[in-house]
């Protein structure tokens, strides 16, 4: 016997089948109403129009537009609802290639589609939903789109009754074909015509598109080589440090090594950049304001560096004082600014009265804006550094993202990474970046989505001074020879007492016997445990045990584990001997 | 499309791994396109998953913890709090993918990116999927519905369980091809070649009794009409929880039956609710629920019996298959999301809920795992996270396309 709860559940069924009863009703009626208009309209040219029409309520599209596919697999519209589509030409990509096969699909996000991406601005805001199928006939393969201006707008429901609605607008297409409006010569001809001159378009896209991931890929590539490298040049940094410190050395050995680590250091900063351009580094995100990075950039002595050029140049600063925030990672955007202003300067170093202008402000874009890339709706904080410079050429525009690809001297310029990371870090945080250049000078502008979130007080910091260590203990976890002895030898002139195993199992053995202040991690021991679960296997002997993380790897998700476990700072290798006493310094007043 | 499951209840995780492939490869005769894996916290997962991993490299892995053990269409499967339970699914015209993320404090973001990753294995970015299967820890399911909503609107279906452990100690995890966390968000995306159905109830009625939450912030609910919220649970189920008020404590499985709710819709005059377990009596006699619960929310006493209980996943089921675009025999298989408070008040009549299941699903595939929390779509459309709830995800036949 049923009990009310059933009951209660029995209604609700119910109810929910009445409802899909009248959904289905509709949309009977809807196909009944094509059907009918496909045997009364005798001329053909009207028959989608009629269609469009019939179909609008039922799929709730904004507009609808039927392709066409010609023998190049490159499709065009015969029909649309829409003028602004009229002109459009389509070159099927993997989503395309599935829905000529038979299988619908509904797009909750156009700008995520390859075919849709290829399309020009105004197309892609006009259309930021879609739903696609096919339509089959004997001679012809072609596609009903309909499309919304919001998001997400067609779902499952809408994909059911497009599927059926499929055999409608099948009749339609065979209607045209038998009346051979279509196979008319003259406008075959016309057509062809017509897909010439988009193919140009087409092209044009396609060029951004390949340009878009071409420096993804050099920027995966590069990251991966980073990673590996940045160990190795531990002992190239750290080793000259620790010889710079004896007091014997002659004037002759002194100045070798200091080369060795000059040498050492600008590798390094080579390895950051390519560090800060590798894809998904920038995840630590917080709302900031772009003018306070510039007034901070500004006060700093990489910038005062920067501009010590010897010729008369003047830096002016037009901020917006009403600008809204961005989250971005800060570290990203300091690096961007400082390339700019980089690159700026190198633009201006010859000219007797050089001026560089770096100017922020609010824009809303509420249409798509063509420029180096096409910038989508929305809106940015915007930062502009501009130079009076002789104007970048047309062939150094194109390439002028690319990794190494300097205008700049020989020997005088960075890494030959500034404008990559540029380029890297703003496609990473969702903005845009528009360069125009003229004999007169450049202006670089770039565009990041505003966030609403509120500014992060700012973090305090220990003073420098009295970093040293008063005989703590201190457990180096390191599975490279090199790596121990640098620490060690470091953290033994800190005034802290060092110790060193290779592996995270010995690490565990170590405390079980030995009381130790602190652990200096690395985090990957192949082919032992990691630093992650060395740490969770100590603290299950030391529960307050404390430790900092050392590693070769930017920021991942095992060094964020391990700190959620209670580890302190994270600092990355090579690291000099200031960050580790600071590091060392900071974790050891922590309270846990 | 294929469907088949496996189980294994070995005590150690890789040989468990292994006999459950092996059962499924028998079953489906095929390498699997996707596998949906839920296994007990009591084994080594990590190993567990390797060992899986190591069979079928490149299938798409979603799944997580469920409490003690699982169920499939051969019965409830646990053996010294261990479980693992596989549902293969062979559909070479279908697409998946998975992705998972730490949670790190912002579950929102942790969500987009593993939809982000999940949308790039299965190949179909942009593309309105059949359904988001999801696995998350307890707590931030809600911002995990609303943060894939955001993304990919309200109208795609969301299933999905919050990992358990066997003992609320925190030992949950959830999986994501080679990534085991106990504290991400795993996201798969289904693009079958069939329809998929699905429902998602609670079963409860309104006891009689109801109140505003007129103070409550994220899991905690302190007052119901400006009076403490356990003071007035107590009187409600006429001191049910006396023992506990004074000094506060557990009240798992005690609240199982007695749990609170809110309504979510209506459909011609007949609400229906999302469930809240009052799982613990905390600081000034407020109820920690295993839900948010928002200030100004009218909470509602709701009742169930065991015998209700029993029947439920069955009629689920038929729920689930009453609302399909396609016929009863022609369900190709399914994944139940069973709340683990539910089971383990009625652990010793499992095997007439596995009964009622089958009978309901006409004898086809089902895995079905123990969750803290269940997700998914109420008959009006409505995407929620609830508790003492059942949610269902039937998989019908390959479309045959014009």
């Amino acid at each position: 016997m049923s009990t009310s709860e059933e009951l209660r559940e029995a209604l609700l069924n119910l109810e929910e089948a009445r409802k899909r009863e009248e959904h289905q009703r509709q949309m009977a009626e809807a196909l009944l109403a094509g059907l009918h208009a496909l045997v009364l309209t005798t001329d053909s040219h009207e028959l989608f129009t009629k269609l469009f029409d019939i179909m609008r309520a039922p799929l709730d599209f904004e507009a609808a537009f039927v392709l066409l596919q010609g023998e190049n697999g490159i499709l065009a519209p015969v029909a649309s609802s829409d003028p602004l589509f009229t002109d459009t030409v389509w070159k099927p990509h993997t989503m395309f290639s599935r829905v000529i096969a038979g299988k619908p699909a509904a797009i909750f996000d156009t700008w995520l589609v390859d075919e849709w991406r290829l399309q020009p601005a105004a197309i892609q805001a006009a259309a930021r939903s879609a739903l696609h199928f096919a339509i089959h006939t004997k001679e012809q393969k072609a596609m009903f789109v309909c499309i919304h201006p919001e998001r997400a707008h067609f779902t499952k429901d809408h994909i059911n009754l497009a599927r059926r609605f499929s055999v409608l607008a099948t009749q339609a297409l065979q209607k045209l074909e038998s009346e051979a409006k279509i196979a008319n010569l003259k406008e075959r001809l016309e057509i062809e015509a017509e897909i010439a001159a988009l193919n140009k378009k087409l092209a044009d896209s396609e060029k951004k598109l390949a340009r878009s991931r071409r420096m993804e890929a050099i920027g995966l590539l590069a990251g991966g080589v980073a990673h590996d490298l940045n160990n190795i040049l531990s002992g190239i940094v750290s080793y000259p440090e620790l010889l710079l410190m004896q007091d014997d050395l002659s004037y002759e050995n002194r100045s070798a090594i200091q080369t060795i680590q000059d040498a050492g250091l600008r590798a390094a900063a080579i390895l950051d950049d390519l560090l800060t351009m590798t894809r998904g580094v920038a995840t630590v995100r917080e709302p900031v304001n772009l003018n306070e990075i510039v007034r901070e950039f500004l006060l700093s002595p990489e910038y005062q560096e920067l501009t010590r050029t010897g010729t008369a140049l003047s830096v002016t600063t037009n901020l917006d004082p009403e600008l809204i925030n961005i989250k971005v990672s800060v570290i990203h955007i300091k690096k961007v600014l400082m390339n700019l202003i980089s690159n700026a300067v190198d633009a201006v170093r010859q000219k007797p009265n050089g001026l560089i202008t770096i100017s922020t402000e609010n824009r809303y874009i509420d249409r798509p804006l063509k420029s180096y890339e096409d910038i989508r709706v929305g809106e940015y904080a915007t930062i502009h550094v501009s130079d009076n410079g002789e104007g970048i050429s047309s062939q150094d525009l194109e390439r002028i993202f690319e990794p190494f690809y300097s205008r700049k001297m020989l020997g005088r310029s960075g890494t030959g990474l500034g404008l990559t990371i540029v380029w890297n870090t703003v496609q990473d945080h969702h903005g845009y970046i528009d360069v125009t250049t003229s004999e007169h000078g450049s202006t670089f502008s770039l565009f990041f989505p505003i966030s609403r979130d509120p500014l992060i007080e700012k973090q305090q910091y220990i003073p420098i001074e009295g970093y040293r260590g008063s005989g703590q203990k201190v457990l180096v976890i390191d599975d490279q020879e090199d790596q121990r002895q640098i620490t060690c030898a470091m953290l033994n002139r800190l005034g802290y007492t060092a110790d060193a195993v290779s592996s995270g199992e010995d690490a565990v053995a170590y405390v079980k016997t030995n009381a130790v202040d602190i652990l200096v991690l690395d985090m990957i021991m192949e082919p032992g445990i990691s630093g992650r679960e060395t740490y969770e296997k100590i603290l299950g002997i030391c529960p307050d045990q404390k430790a900092i993380i050392a590693s070769g790897y930017s920021l991942t998700d095992d060094v964020k584990a391990t700190q959620k476990l209670g580890a302190g700072q994270y600092i990355k290798k090579p690291f000099t001997m200031i960050k580790l006493a600071m590091a060392l310094k900071y974790e050891l007043a922590r309270s846990k | 499309m294929k469907i088949a499951t496996a189980w294994s209840t070995n005590p150690n995780a890789e040989t468990a791994a292994t006999e459950a492939y092996r059962m499924l490869l028998d079953r489906l005769q095929s390498t699997p396109r996707l596998m949906l894996v839920h296994s007990s916290c009591a084994y080594d997962n990590e190993n567990l998953i390797r060992q899986l991993r190591s069979f079928a490299p490149d299938v798409p892995v979603h799944g997580g913890t469920s409490c003690l053990g699982v169920m499939t269409e051969e019965g409830y499967h646990t053996k010294d709090g261990k479980g693992l339970g596989i549902l293969g699914l062979y559909d070479p015209d279908g697409s998946f993918g998975v992705g998972i993320s730490d949670s790190d404090n912002d579950a929102e973001a942790a969500a987009k990116s593993a939809l982000d990753q999940a949308f790039a294995q299965a190949a179909r970015p942009g593309e309105v999927p059949n359904a988001i299967l999801v696995s998350s820890y307890p707590g931030p399911e809600d911002l995990v519905i609303r943060a894939i909503e955001k993304h990919v609107g309200s109208d795609v279906p969301i299933i999905g369980g919050t990992s358990a452990d066997n003992d609320m100690s925190g030992q949950w995890q959830q999986f994501a091809n080679d990534t085991v966390s106990r504290q991400a968000i795993s996201i798969a995306v289904i693009f079958t070649s069939g329809d998929v159905s699905y429902a998602f109830h609670s079963g409860y009625e309104p006891a009689g009794f109801q109140g505003r939450a007129t103070r409550a912030e994220g899991r905690v609910l302190y007052e119901i009409d400006n009076r403490p919220a356990a003071q007035v649970y107590n009187e409600w189920t006429a001191g049910l929880i006396r023992g506990v008020l004074p000094q506060g404590g557990s009240l798992v499985p005690t609240a199982a039956f007695s749990p609170l709710g809110n309504q979510v819709g209506q459909i011609s005059g007949i609400p229906y609710f999302r469930l809240s377990y009052p799982v613990e009596v905390v600081e000034n006699q407020a109820l920690e629920l295993f839900t948010e619960v928002r200030q100004g929310t009218e909470m509602f006493l709701m009742t169930g019996s065991r015998d209700s209980l029993v029947r439920r996943a069955g009629r689920v089921a038929e729920a689930a298959i009453g609302a399909a675009s396609f016929g009863e025999n022609e369900v190709q298989g399914a994944l139940v999301l069973f709340c683990a408070g539910c089971m383990l008040a009625i652990q010793d009549r499992m095997s007439e809920v596995a009964a009622n299941l089958r009978s309901s699903l006409g004898n086809v595939p089902f895995l079905n795992a123990f969750t803290l929390g269940e997700q998914g779509c109420f008959v009006g459309g409505e995407n929620r996270h609830g508790n003492l709830m059942i949610a269902t995800l039937v998989f019908g036949p390959m479309n045959v396309e014009k």
